[in-house]
């Protein structure tokens, strides 16, 4: 979907007017495309133009002293100061607690009626098996939904993630919606992976990297991903190649979200 | 000498730095108030409203500046779409209630912004803010009525291509071609009047 251009609806996108699916088409498309990604910034820098058609108007002062008596009663608002960066080299994992084993003991089975039972289980498996990748394909569908309506949106927060080492030319961008600080990330030029190694995005705090899934691209080294961790107040986001089924501290860091200043 | 881009950046380095931030937020209301207040009033059309708007507007600045991204683009314009979204969604929650106010008559919308203007204001900045304002509906005047629909509807209104479509009984693909030819004209039309779009 996101490689069909969508010249057509660009004007309307730059005026707001499109209906959310079709804004999120947009979204999905622009970081894919330049041709179409150089239309909309010349649609969006007229359509910025109109507010300045619209005449200045002095506000009362009294405005400005409610403002302000608000903004002192908000208290202080959030800083954001560089997390220390990420360890280039593999760091040990801390070690796993061992897990406890129970011991049970069984009733004694009917066999023939176990075989049945077997049977109609086996049913009941297919059927929920049926049932939860129809579940997972409307949850797929509703979460790249709303990542475009989280990315369309003017008020989403956008921060630039850089290639790192030997995947300097790699790109990313991280959309952050700013009451939830949901997170959508949006990867480029990431080489796609052989199937033991996956890329694993991260979220990096003082209090060290956390973990925020997995983010799958395409073989053109496109991807679009929900992480699982909001975005700090204080902190980075990261993406690091790690074994299939992911690491509990990062690996190999390919991108790094570019620091302010 | 800084630029006024630039010195809106060192304002909201200030503004994310901390220490005098209320300070440094309350130089980037003085110099922008007016200019969020006119779209303020221009797209709710009544006072108190508007006063709410630009007080919100400014709250959002306070508590998204350490988000604001100077690469992606000034600050004026991360501004006013703040500005423009405040006021879109006031207008929608507005659309609810029974006793929505009522925005002028489309078709004679830019000549509403004439009633709005004030040629006499006594403060230099916002006299000049107005005739550049003036410059910029001139270039709308180049537009045919159609176009200029298009504009009011989307831009200031906040309707949606379907909901333009139903309003005004036309086709949904002739809005995306009103829509276009608008923008095309009016970046046109500000050209030949020596303006650059990314410089309003």
């Amino acid at each position: 979907m996101s490689t069909e251009h969508v010249s057509d609806l660009l004007p309307l996108y730059a005026l707001g007017a499109l209906e959310p699916d079709e804004a999120g088409r947009v979204e999905a498309h622009l970081p894919v495309c330049a041709a179409c990604r150089a239309e909309a910034a010349e649609f969006v820098a007229v359509a910025g133009s109109l507010a300045a058609a619209v005449p200045a108007r002095q506000p009362r002062p009294a405005v400005r002293d409610a403002l302000l008596r608000r903004i002192g009663q908000l208290g202080p608002r959030p800083m954001r100061r560089s997390a220390p960066p990420l360890p280039r080299t593999p760091v040990a994992p801390p070690p796993q607690s061992a897990k406890r084993r129970r011991a049970r003991t069984w009733p004694a089975i009917n066999w023939p009626m176990a075989a049945i039972l077997a049977g109609l289980l086996g049913l009941l498996a297919w059927n929920i098996n049926l049932t939860n990748r129809l579940n997972s394909l409307q949850q797929q569908v509703r979460a790249q939904s709303a990542a475009v309506a989280l990315i369309s949106s003017p008020l989403t927060l956008s921060m630039p993630l850089q290639g790192q080492g030997p995947a300097a030319t790699a790109s990313g961008r991280a959309y952050v919606d700013p009451d939830s600080r949901s997170i959508v990330l949006i990867v480029q030029n990431l080489e796609p992976l052989d199937e033991d190694h996956v890329y694993q995005a991260w979220v990096i705090t003082d209090d060290g990297p956390k973990s925020a899934g997995t983010v799958n691209v395409t073989r053109s080294g496109w991807g679009m991903s929900w992480l699982s961790v909001p975005y700090p107040e204080q902190g980075q986001i990261g993406v690091s190649v790690e074994p299939a089924g992911g690491s509990e501290w990062p690996t190999e860091v390919v991108l790094l979200e570019a620091q302010d200043g | 000498m800084i630029s006024p881009g630039q010195e809106d950046t060192r304002l909201m380095q200030r503004v994310t730095a901390g220490d005098d931030a209320d300070a440094a937020l309350a130089e980037l209301y003085d110099r922008y108030a007016a200019r969020v207040f006119g779209v303020c009033l221009r797209i709710l059309n009544e006072a108190q409203m508007a006063e709410d708007a630009l007080q919100e507007v400014f709250v959002r600045v306070w508590e998204r500046a350490h988000l604001y991204d100077a690469g992606r683009g000034n600050f004026l314009t991360w501004l006013m779409g703040i500005t423009r979204n405040t006021c879109i969604d006031q207008l929608r929650r507005l659309k609810a209630r029974p006793q929505a106010a009522e925005p002028p008559d489309e078709t004679d919308a830019f000549s509403f912004e004439e009633s709005l203007t004030d040629p006499g204001s006594a403060i230099p900045e916002i006299a000049a803010l107005n005739e550049r304002a003036a410059l910029v509906r001139r270039a709308l005047a180049a537009l045919t009525p159609e176009q200029r629909q298009v504009i009011e509807l989307s831009y200031f209104r906040g309707l949606t291509r379907r909901e333009i479509a139903r309003k005004l009984n036309w086709p949904e693909g002739t809005v995306h071609t009103r829509a276009r030819l608008a923008l095309q004209n009016l970046r046109l039309a500000l050209h030949q009047l020596g303006l650059n779009a990314d410089d309003l």
